[in-house]
């Protein structure tokens, strides 16, 4: 098998075990990359020398009986707004195009720490907001990956990269990987570190990444953060709380159907259901959203936006321009708001493994100019709790659905295992995916 | 929650808008800034008891 094809799993088992060299597994992505960049183009920069020369370093150490970690020689992709010690950073912006970080982000030196091997870094919306990247869906060309972590939701989704960083402030990590059918996995509100991220807006930028399988994500967590809480194991099944409400009312007939076969498929398998009904408070997610993001985003770019307006691109430029104009008692009553429905939410999830909705509104919407909707990911990104998508079936179009699972405040490796034992009972396939031009 | 105050309410960020950046700057921007002055005024008409505080350091679960 081309080492591309594994897992991050089973590529870690194999190098330890001494049946694959980091260095082959390098050579094998960059091929990749060669072979299917013209098609995806997910990738901003990447420097195969620097890659096979860190390869070559694993390699030699796991030949001296030195692994490092569950990551030594596994390459992963990086979206282009984390910094990147020697590696242009761009943000997707003409502004930065030549930007050089002298560091690394805290989650990019501890992958590296790791062993974990730099593959390039990838395409993103320009400052992770709307104004979409060059990135086409592998699973039909002609389709948005979603955004704004584009680069990194095709690149594992084609088997460019077995794992990626995103980052999500409203639905940018979830949306793009259920558009690409992988797994996109953000953990609790600053689990991890945002330390070297460039931001969009400080109360609801997420870490977060993608995986072609659940157990990958979980090793990637365990990666970053040593000490997160264990799972505490579950029953034989699980026991979710199904959400109706606003998201049977906002997704596609298709995306809805698409919901309803697999959870008729996992209650098939012994899935405990219970209808939840959204508290009042939650009318008010998209509205609070806005406010907070667009003042934080506002203030974030407000020194860059005064003396060059005109590097912005459009969504972007009115999205700040919008914020620049929202009363200071706004933005304060959003975050009121904002604790409210965090509390509303907190109450109503006592009693489950986790929540359950569609990923995404629909499928990956068709044509570039349109990254998708995040309606279904913001409330998780307002309220901080961790979210996951799994893939859950095709469209008649034969594009993505994903199953979103929402767990409990630092309970990560919990929703983890629920969302392992759905991914087993769905069985979407994890291989990589060949990019299809119609 | 909609209806003449939040038409007027938008109506007045829109003229607020092309006094800062001028007319035909702020109508490029006009669909922003109607749906985040929208947003503003459901966030403002949304009742709260006075001891609600904002969320400042986020720390879900209050850890």
């Amino acid at each position: 098998m081309e080492p591309y094809r594994l897992s991050l799993a089973e590529a870690s088992r194999m190098i330890r075990d001494g049946g694959l060299t980091p260095t082959r597994l390098a050579e094998s992505l960059l091929d990749r990359i060669d072979k299917l960049e013209p098609a995806v183009e997910a990738w901003v920069t990447v420097d195969p020398e620097a890659v096979m020369e860190a390869a070559e370093a694993a390699t030699r150490e796991a030949a001296e009986g030195l692994i490092r970690s569950p990551f030594h020689g596994v390459p992963f992709g990086v979206k282009d707004i984390y910094y990147t010690e020697g590696m242009r950073t761009t943000m997707g912006s003409s502004l930065y195009s030549s930007f050089v970080p002298d560091h690394d982000s805290v989650v990019v030196k501890t992958l590296k720490e790791a062993g974990a091997v730099v593959l390039g870094k990838t395409e993103t919306t320009e400052f992770a907001v709307h104004d979409p990247a060059p990135t086409r869906n592998p699973w039909n060309t002609l389709h948005t990956p979603g955004g704004s972590s584009s680069g990194s939701a095709a690149a594992v989704s084609c088997g460019m990269a077995p794992m990626s960083l995103g980052s999500q402030t409203g639905g940018s990590v979830v949306r793009p990987a259920s558009y690409c059918g992988i797994v996109g996995f953000k953990p609790t509100y600053d689990l991890l570190s945002r330390e070297g991220v460039f931001p969009l807006s400080w109360s609801l930028d997420h870490v977060g990444y993608m995986t072609r399988t659940v157990e990958d994500a979980a090793i990637t967590l365990k990666t970053l953060k040593r000490d997160v809480t264990p799972a505490q194991g579950m029953d034989d099944t699980p026991k979710m709380g199904l959400l109706g409400g606003y998201f049977k009312e906002n997704a596609s007939d298709e995306a809805w159907l698409g919901f309803e076969q697999a959870v008729g498929k996992l209650w098939g398998e012994g899935a405990e259901f219970i209808d939840v009904a959204l508290p009042p408070s939650f009318g008010m997610v998209p509205s609070v959203h806005r406010v907070i993001m667009s003042v934080e985003a506002a203030a974030a770019h407000e020194d860059v936006f005064r003396v060059s307006p005109d590097g912005y691109r459009e969504y972007i430029r009115g999205f700040i321009s919008s914020g620049l104009l929202v009363p200071a008692t706004a933005y304060l009553r959003a975050q009121r708001i904002r604790s409210v429905i965090i509390r509303d939410i907190h109450a109503l999830m006592m009693d489950y493994d986790c929540l359950v909705c569609p990923s995404t509104v629909d499928t990956a919407p068709r044509g570039l100019e349109w990254t998708g909707s995040p309606a279904f990911n913001a409330p998780w990104s307002l309220t901080g709790l961790p979210s996951v998508t799994v893939p859950s079936g095709l469209s008649e179009d034969e594009m993505p659905l994903g199953l979103q699972l929402i767990g409990k405040p630092y309970q990560e490796l919990n929703l983890l295992q629920v969302a392992a034992w759905c991914e087993d009972k769905l069985e979407f396939p994890k291989e990589p995916r060949d990019p299809y031009t119609p | 929650m909609s209806g003449d105050g939040e038409r007027e309410y938008i109506h007045m960020v829109k003229e607020t808008a092309k006094a800062m950046w001028g007319t035909k700057a702020a109508e490029k921007l006009g669909d922003h800034i109607e749906r985040t002055a929208a947003a503003v005024y459901a966030v403002s008409n949304y009742p709260l008891e006075p001891d609600v505080e904002p969320v400042t350091r986020m720390r879900p679960g209050g850890r």
